[in-house]
Parts: structure tokens; sequence; C-alpha cells
């Protein structure tokens, strides 16, 4: 396959990369899904490999793994000066439900509004989401020295109940790591405002395309992807 | 001859010092203590008070015993994070409770006897603000006042459940020495400048306190948790960890025999003018004579592991729960699965979007 036959750019993520991939599909870019499912990438099934790149801890998926890589002409993933766009690393569905589990609050107003609910200062929300996700950071770091990586936040589904909060910790962890990071929705909607509802997939919890579709254009005018396409 | 009759000539053999204590040897110790109270089968317990204190929540932990944990962690918190942030320490994140004037002031501000927001709270120059109440409560301390405010608010909220929730209240006493703003009266855990603060001898001023003062402060604290609770039962103890420094002028160990002494004997003293206050003499068992100091660590201070065992060997040896079940079973359990499907459920909606994401091409 001619060089010139690659794809433009490589989607990694969860399930929040398939509205990214359908919205790059709108604007006519040539782009490569691997897309495994947040608690994968929460138990840490998907990991960056100091010599094969991004590595699977099952033959089931690291087959799938392979076919990507054979599409960008690469032994491994992410192909050498292939832009990527990441949405990995967060996965807030595997987390927020555990922390608020307990009636543990994060934000100021929702903890004064309920005399049952227990305040959680900022530096031990830090201290328990870096638990839980440093390793996904490095590991955008470490994608980053390899090819040019664009980290992307999921959208804010909820303004409440920890979201926000969980949303701009994990977002300064990674802004802290020098990796080029955008949240689309803020830009689009506002600080801690949430997707508007017609942006949404049937199940409530995804971006659909039309919304991908405006992240990508987002992507573009900002400059941190290619326009060829 | 006919032995004379005298009221010793009945007593039982733990009255007396040869057979009870010299004979036996520490671990031949018997009948220390007897809870005067008969507590329901899944009785709760409430821990407070200085570190020694924390022994004593880790074994009711440990046993599954029935202990209020009124502000725990988040779920899923690894241990070490909690651990750090000073979760499931006490009862309530209060920190170190050393004095019973601060521990007045900590039922204050369960009773709303205190405005919680007046009391002081320390900027290092830096920008991070920590706790007077609590100092260590946090490595690094907090990124603003407000946050240490709604922390604190948090922390007196789960003091009070701590309060309602318990049938045991147990508290040890720790030290008489402490030191207080002398404009507004705040009693502080630590000396302003040790663990955070800055020190001023023009505002900060130190005090020993004394019987009288002991004894009223927990007489006090006692009735303003009994607003709350009025059933509640309370268990002291004293803390036998000596003091670590003296600011009196005294020997250190001098000093401390004053402050285990005073504590003790206002212990003692509550404990039997009230029957539902009871005295624990987890001092007794580590310090005593028949321990020759074989309990504490080469420093002479920390208490070894078995030392702490043995205390609560008499504790759970002494407890009397052989009373009705009085709490509804807790069923965390059920909550939990309920918790774990609605995530699986979720988490299937994910698959299934990835890989129909595939099935598309």
């Amino acid at each position: 396959m001619p060089a010139e036959n690659r794809p433009d750019l490589l989607i990694v993520g969860d399930s929040h990369s398939i509205a990214l991939k359908a919205g790059c599909d709108t604007l006519g870019m040539d782009t490569e899904l691997l897309s495994f499912s947040g608690n994968l990438w929460h138990l840490g099934h998907i990991v960056l490999h100091r010599h094969h790149g991004i590595w699977a801890r099952s033959p089931a998926l690291q087959h799938r793994l392979q076919a990507v890589a054979q599409r960008f002409q690469s032994a491994y993933l992410p192909a050498p000066d292939v832009p990527v766009l990441a949405t990995f690393g967060f996965h807030l569905g595997r987390i927020i439900p555990q922390f608020n589990h307990g009636g543990h609050s994060a934000n100021a107003d929702e903890f004064l509004a309920a005399g049952n609910r227990q305040f959680v200062s900022g530096g031990m929300l830090e201290a328990y989401v870096g638990h839980f996700r440093r390793n996904h950071v490095q590991m955008l770091k470490r994608m980053s020295r390899r090819a040019p990586v664009v980290a992307i936040a999921p959208p804010l589904i909820h303004e409440n109940e920890n979201h926000p909060e969980f949303m701009g910790t994990i977002s300064k962890m990674i802004l802290s790591e020098d990796v080029c990071f955008i949240n689309p929705c803020e830009a689009l909607f506002g600080p801690r405002k949430a997707i508007p509802a017609e942006l949404l997939t049937a199940d409530g919890g995804h971006g659909n395309a039309i919304y991908g579709a405006m992240v990508v254009q987002l992507l573009r005018d900002q400059g941190l992807i290619p326009k060829r396409g | 001859m006919a032995k004379l009759e005298n009221p010793y000539s009945s007593l039982p053999a733990h009255s007396f010092w040869r057979s009870a204590v010299a004979e036996v040897g520490v671990y031949g110790l018997a009948d220390l203590w007897r809870s005067r109270w008969q507590l329901p089968s899944d009785a709760r317990f409430a821990t407070f008070g200085s570190c020694f204190a924390q022994h004593i929540s880790r074994a009711l932990i440990g046993r599954n015993m029935g202990w209020v944990d009124a502000e725990p962690a988040p779920r899923r918190t690894p241990p070490e994070v909690a651990k750090a942030y000073n979760y499931s320490v006490f009862s309530a994140r209060t920190g170190n409770i050393y004095t019973a004037t601060q521990f007045l002031w900590q039922a204050r501000m369960a009773a709303g006897r205190c405005d919680m927001a007046a009391l002081e709270i320390w900027e290092n120059g830096q920008g991070r603000f920590f706790d007077s109440v609590r100092p260590a409560i946090e490595p690094g301390g907090f990124a603003s006042r407000d946050e240490v405010l709604l922390s604190r608010l948090s922390m007196v909220r789960a003091f009070q459940r701590s309060i309602r929730e318990a049938d045991v209240f147990i508290f040890t006493l720790g030290l008489t020495e402490g030191w207080e703003n002398a404009k507004t009266g705040q009693p502080y855990p630590m000396c302003p400048g040790t663990a955070a603060g800055r020190f001023d001898a023009t505002l900060h001023l130190f005090r020993n306190y004394g019987f009288a003062e002991v004894r009223a402060a927990l007489d006090e604290a006692f009735a303003l948790m009994r607003e709350i609770h009025p059933g509640l039962r309370l268990l002291l103890t004293v803390s036998p960890v000596p003091l670590t420094a003296t600011a009196t002028g005294q020997h250190v160990l001098v000093a401390t025999t004053y402050s285990k002494s005073v504590l003790r004997a206002v212990a003692g003293e509550i404990a039997t003018a009230d029957q539902t206050i009871d005295y624990f003499p987890s001092y007794e068992i580590i310090t005593g004579a028949p321990t020759r100091s074989a309990f504490f660590e080469p420093n002479l201070r920390s208490v070894v592991q078995p030392g702490v065992d043995l205390v609560m060997k008499h504790f759970f040896a002494g407890l009397d729960m052989s009373g009705a079940a009085a709490h509804a079973a807790a069923t965390p359990g059920a909550i939990s699965a309920d918790l774990d499907a609605q995530m699986a459920a979720e988490d299937l909606v994910c698959e299934e979007m990835t890989l129909d994401a595939y099935n598309a091409r």
C-alpha cells in the first residue's frame, strides 16, 4: 500500500472515540479507529509497551490492534508522525459512582445543600483520581513522544454529582504533563456546562455524530489536526 | 487462735497485690475491668482522643465490631491515600484530641455552641491553608480558606453523627498540657509553629490544666453530647503514652506523671459518680509495675503491638454484649451489589458501542 493511502490520523480511546470517528467521516477525513471499552482502559488492559507501542493484554484485542497497525503500514501504534486523537484517560463511569456512593462531594454548593454529605478537598480528590488515572496520563505523555497526540476530554454529561470536579482534576493532570489537550465541550458550551441533549446518543451517555463533527471542526480551526481530507 | 475478722478478710484474690499482680505476672492479670453495662449484641462504638485511641479504633475494626465510621473515605480509596488523609483513624476526622479543653470545644462545635467559622485558619505563606483545629489532617494543607471551612464543617457533622449513632463513646485522655489563644481561648491540638501556624508569644498561652479544669471541661462536654444523644454511654481511658516534651520547665518524666495522674484521677472520679460513664484501665495495663516497661518501644514512649493486644484482650473480655440487637441490620453488601450491577450495565452499553463501531464497517 503506498504511503499516501495511509489514514490521516488515528483515533484511539474508549466509546467516546466513536463520535470523533463519525465526525471525521462526516468531514471526509480518512481515519482509523481503535476503540476499547472504558472498563478495559480503567482496568489497565491497554498499555503502551516500550517496544511494541499500544498493547492489549488479550489476544483478541491484540489482533484488532494489529489490524489497525497494518493500515498505517507500521509494526506498532502509534505509527511515527501520524497524528493521534486520544479519548482515553477519563472513564468517569468507572470511578465517579464509587466515589459518590457514600455521599462524598467535592463541590461546595452540593455539600452545603445536604446535611448528610461529606466534603472532599481538592487535595484528596487529586490523590483519589491520581490513583486510578496516573498510569493513563503517563501513557498519554509517553505516546506524545512518539507521535503528535491530542488528548480530548469526553463531553460533560452531568453538571453535578462531582462530574465537573473529576473532569477538571484529570484535565489538570494531563496538562501538567505537557500533553496537548483540549476539552471541546467546555470550548463549545462553556465551563461546567453539559453537552446539550440534542447532541447525545440514544443511551444518553455519549456525544453523537453531529457533536463529533463539531469537535473535529474545532480541532481543525485550532490547527490541532491537519486540514487535508 | 482464731483469725480476726476485718473488712479485708473476705475480699477476693484480685484485691490483693501479691495474689493478683506479683504472683500472676503481666499475662496472668484477670478481672481488671468488667463493663458496668449490658450492651446490645450489635453495639456501636465511637473512638476519639489522643493517639493511643487509634489502637482502639483498629482493634474494633479488626474484630469486625460495630465501629462508627462517620466520615469514611470514598469507596475504593487506596489504603495509603486514606491513611495520608486521616480517614478511619477516629470515628470522624478530628485528628488527635489531646486535652479535655480541646474535647470541650469539639463538643461545643457539635452542639452548635461555638462558631466554628470563627476558629483560626493558618496560611503558610505559600498559598496553603491549615485548620488550627486539626493542623495535620491533610498532607500539605488545603487550597483555600473556604476549603478549610467546608472540611471542618464536614468533620463536625461527622462528629455529631458519631455521638448520635454510638452506644458507647470511647474517649482517650492524653495530656493536661496545651496551648490556647490568649484572646479567644481557642485551644490548639499542637503549639502553633510546630506542625503549622506561627508562634506568637504575646498571643499563644501555655496551659497545664489542673484537676478542676479537666473535670469541668469533661462535665460540660458530656452534657453537650447528651443533648445530642441522651442515652449515650461514655467510656474513658487514659493514654499510657508519655509526653514527647513538656513546656512546664519541669523534667519531662515528672511532668508526664503529673499529667497522667490528673487525667487518671478525673476519669476515676467521674466514673465513680455517674453510672453512664465508665473507666477502662489501658493506662494501668501498659504502665503498671508487672510489665517492667516491656510494652514500650526502645524510645520508652511508643507502645508495642503485644501491649496493645493485651489491652484490647482485657477490653473485649470485660465487655458484656449479651443484650438484644438494637440496630437495624445494615446491608452494605446489597447496596454494593446494586452499584456494581449499575456500573456493569453502563459498561455493557460502552462495550456494545465499541463493537458496533467495528460491525458497521
